[in-house]
């Protein structure tokens, strides 16, 4: 790197800090739109919250790899390395929503779970414990 | 006797790296997996409970502190890389302060954190108390064992023993704190989705 190089890179690192800043203050700040008062919008409000809030994060994850970690400017052994990593990384995180949406979700069979009687005995133990004690006597 | 290790500063012909360089993102690269699989048992704990979100309203978590670090480690991270750019100047000195204005940022990190579980231990709330709080403990623990290895590392290079390679062989030490920079952004970026996913989505 030349002297003129390295100094507009340094402009460079404090503009990304900036904006990392920036976008740390929007994240707070939009995790208290109110979605659920929302109703003109498709899908539900848990949808909207978690893309707005994982959509920014992937901004500040895609300045911090690009310009922090010199992603922008690197050998071809580190991209295949990684793509192979961010490759396996969706896996493990699709892999749970995948079951989910496989029609034989637990969520389906935790409904079942939650609308019967022994669900409130689940959630109220002394009652559970003084029935199976009456239960021995 | 002395044998060279090689390929220190110069770059091997097949990969086009120094080789620590490709030894820290194959590392990355485990540490992608290791936080993935968290994030993973992370989905399916709080998808598979309909009470999840109770839990989190009532463990109260301390949104403006969480904020105010990571404020901190965004200017850890590039505080590192100004050391690292101090060092292609040839500014031993400026690389010093930057490096220790990471170092303090990133203690700073950890009395923050210490102060947001002793009101969590203090509530009564453990891992135990539910999964919630087995996911936050064992990610932001997880994380923050990651920020003490980081301190470890990052003090010896701010201290005579480690910055006086940069005495005998200045390029390998500018190429160590490079290395030792990617694992220190890595640990911000892990931050940068760990922060919204448990304190607020």
């Amino acid at each position: 790197m030349s002297q003129h190089n390295i100094e507009s890179h340094i402009k460079v690192y404090w503009n990304v800090f900036y904006a990392l800043l920036a976008f740390t203050v929007l994240t707070v700040a939009v995790s208290y739109i109110p979605f659920e008062e929302y109703t003109f919008l498709p899908f539900s409000p848990i949808f909207w919250i978690l893309f707005v809030g994982l959509s920014i994060a992937c901004i500040k994850g895609y300045l911090v790899s690009y310009y922090f970690m010199h992603l922008n400017d690197e050998s071809n052994t580190i991209y295949y390395t990684l793509l192979t990593a961010v490759f396996c990384l969706f896996v493990l995180l699709f892999m749970p929503l995948a079951w989910r949406a496989s029609g034989e979700s637990h969520d389906e069979q935790y409904e079942q779970y939650v609308g019967q009687d022994h669900y409130v005995t689940f959630k109220e133990p002394e009652h559970h414990s003084s029935h199976h004690h009456d239960e021995d006597h | 006797m002395d044998i060279e290790i090689p390929y220190n500063v110069e770059e091997r012909k097949d990969t086009g790296l120094y080789n620590s360089k490709l030894g820290i993102w194959l590392f990355l690269a485990s540490e992608i997996m290791l936080f993935g699989a968290l994030f993973s048992s992370y989905i399916v704990l709080r998808s598979g409970d309909p009470y999840w979100m109770l839990h989190v309203k009532e463990a109260h978590l301390n949104i403006p502190l969480a904020t105010i670090n990571t404020g901190v480690l965004i200017l850890s991270s590039v505080t590192f890389v100004m050391s690292w750019v101090s060092l292609k100047l040839k500014d031993l000195s400026k690389f010093r302060f930057y490096m220790g204005i990471t170092l303090l940022c990133s203690v700073i990190f950890l009395v923050i954190k210490y102060f947001e579980y002793t009101a969590k231990f203090d509530a009564g709330h453990y891992p135990s108390t539910h999964n919630f709080y087995a996911v936050y403990f064992t990610m932001t623990g997880l994380h923050g064992l990651h920020i003490i290895g980081g301190i470890i590392v990052n003090a010896y290079f701010w201290l005579p023993v480690g910055y006086k390679m940069w005495d005998t062989e200045p390029e390998r030490f500018t190429n160590r704190i490079e290395v030792a920079g990617l694992y220190w952004h890595f640990v911000d970026l892990v931050w940068i989705f760990v922060f919204p996913s448990l304190y607020l989505l």
